[in-house]
């Protein structure tokens, strides 16, 4: 079974993940928002959904195999990478599975993830600035109302979806501080 | 380089405990679970950070690397590290004397209150006066 879902929040991700084995289906494998299921037995895995420490010093298309293999070790599977994000699931006959066991490094974990939204968000602001000017340079001198065309209606949901997934990334920045605050009291 | 002492996280002092030999990751976790009976279960995302950052720090060193078995890197405390992990021993002594000697005049002194002005003694003088009143009639 494969289910389309786009998420920002990796906590609710990962319930999301559990719940969906509870129903019995098991994430095996992720691709751009698409999500592989298999049939599993209901509540077989516990899942975490990981950026883990190494996001600055392994390149973004490799495995860092070393901490995949700490994990492994601790009787949990890999079960695939996305970008920085990795899935990890444990047998829940296996007991209890946490990656991070400390105050200090779940915020330390927030943290990286807020970075990445920003930096992200910020070159794509960047990006969609030079992109928004171009358009309006385009669009100057003419009268939008009386020549619009197909194009023009295509070109204008671009930059609403662009500008919306900037705002959802620093929507996502600031739930983050939040969260932050709330471990740290 | 006498940096301004913190308190270390239980992690990061496992840690420095279970590098007194050359250990890997997975070894560290099994150390500490033994230590503490079981109690702290060190998370594997928190355990690879506390290397990282110590390893930065230099408390602890790359101590060999098993090209073979992938995963068999093995640390090992660094002078600094030693140094740190003394102070931070130091720092829970008088954390747990003080503790202890606090605790224990604070007892001493609910002691004397429960003897002279506490609440139990009020009982006890009411229980006199009455004794007093039967003796009366």
């Amino acid at each position: 079974m494969k289910k389309f879902r786009l998420y920002f929040d990796k906590d609710k991700e990962e319930a999301w993940l559990n719940e969906m084995c509870r129903e019995g289906w098991a994430m095996v494998d992720f691709f751009a928002g698409l999500y592989v299921f298999v049939p599993c037995e209901p509540g077989e895995y516990t899942y975490r959904v990981d950026m883990p420490e190494d996001v600055r010093s392994t390149p973004i298309w490799k495995k860092n195999r070393e901490y995949i293999n700490l994990v492994e070790e601790t009787g949990a599977e890999y079960v695939c990478k996305w970008g920085w994000w990795l899935i990890f699931r444990k047998e829940t006959a296996k007991g209890e599975f946490e990656l991070y066991t400390d105050i200090e490094s779940q915020v330390a974990l927030y943290r990286r993830i807020r970075r990445m939204f920003l930096i992200v968000g910020l070159l794509e602001c960047s990006l969609a600035l030079q992109n928004t000017g171009n358009i309006l340079h385009l669009w100057s001198g003419r009268d939008i109302l009386d020549t619009l065309s197909g194009l023009d209606v295509f070109v204008f949901v671009c930059v609403v979806i662009m500008y919306s997934i900037i705002a959802a990334f620093f929507f996502v920045s600031w739930k983050l501080t939040r969260k932050i605050r709330r471990l740290r009291q | 380089m006498r940096e301004k002492q913190i308190a270390m996280t239980e992690a990061v002092y496992y840690i420095l405990l279970s590098l007194q030999t050359p250990n890997h990751g997975y070894g560290i976790i099994q150390n500490t679970m033994e230590l503490t009976a079981g109690r702290l279960e060190l998370g594997a995302g928190t355990l690879y950070g506390a290397i990282n950052t110590l390893l930065d720090k230099e408390w602890i060193r790359l101590y060999s690397e098993d090209k073979q078995s992938r995963k068999k890197k093995q640390y090992i405390i660094t002078e600094d590290g030693s140094l740190a992990l003394q102070r931070e021993i130091e720092r829970l002594e008088e954390l747990l004397e003080n503790g202890k000697r606090m605790v224990q005049e604070r007892d001493a002194f609910s002691d004397v209150l429960i003897n002279h002005n506490g609440k139990p003694e009020m009982e006890g003088k009411k229980g006199a006066a009455d004794e007093k009143v039967q003796v009366v009639f």
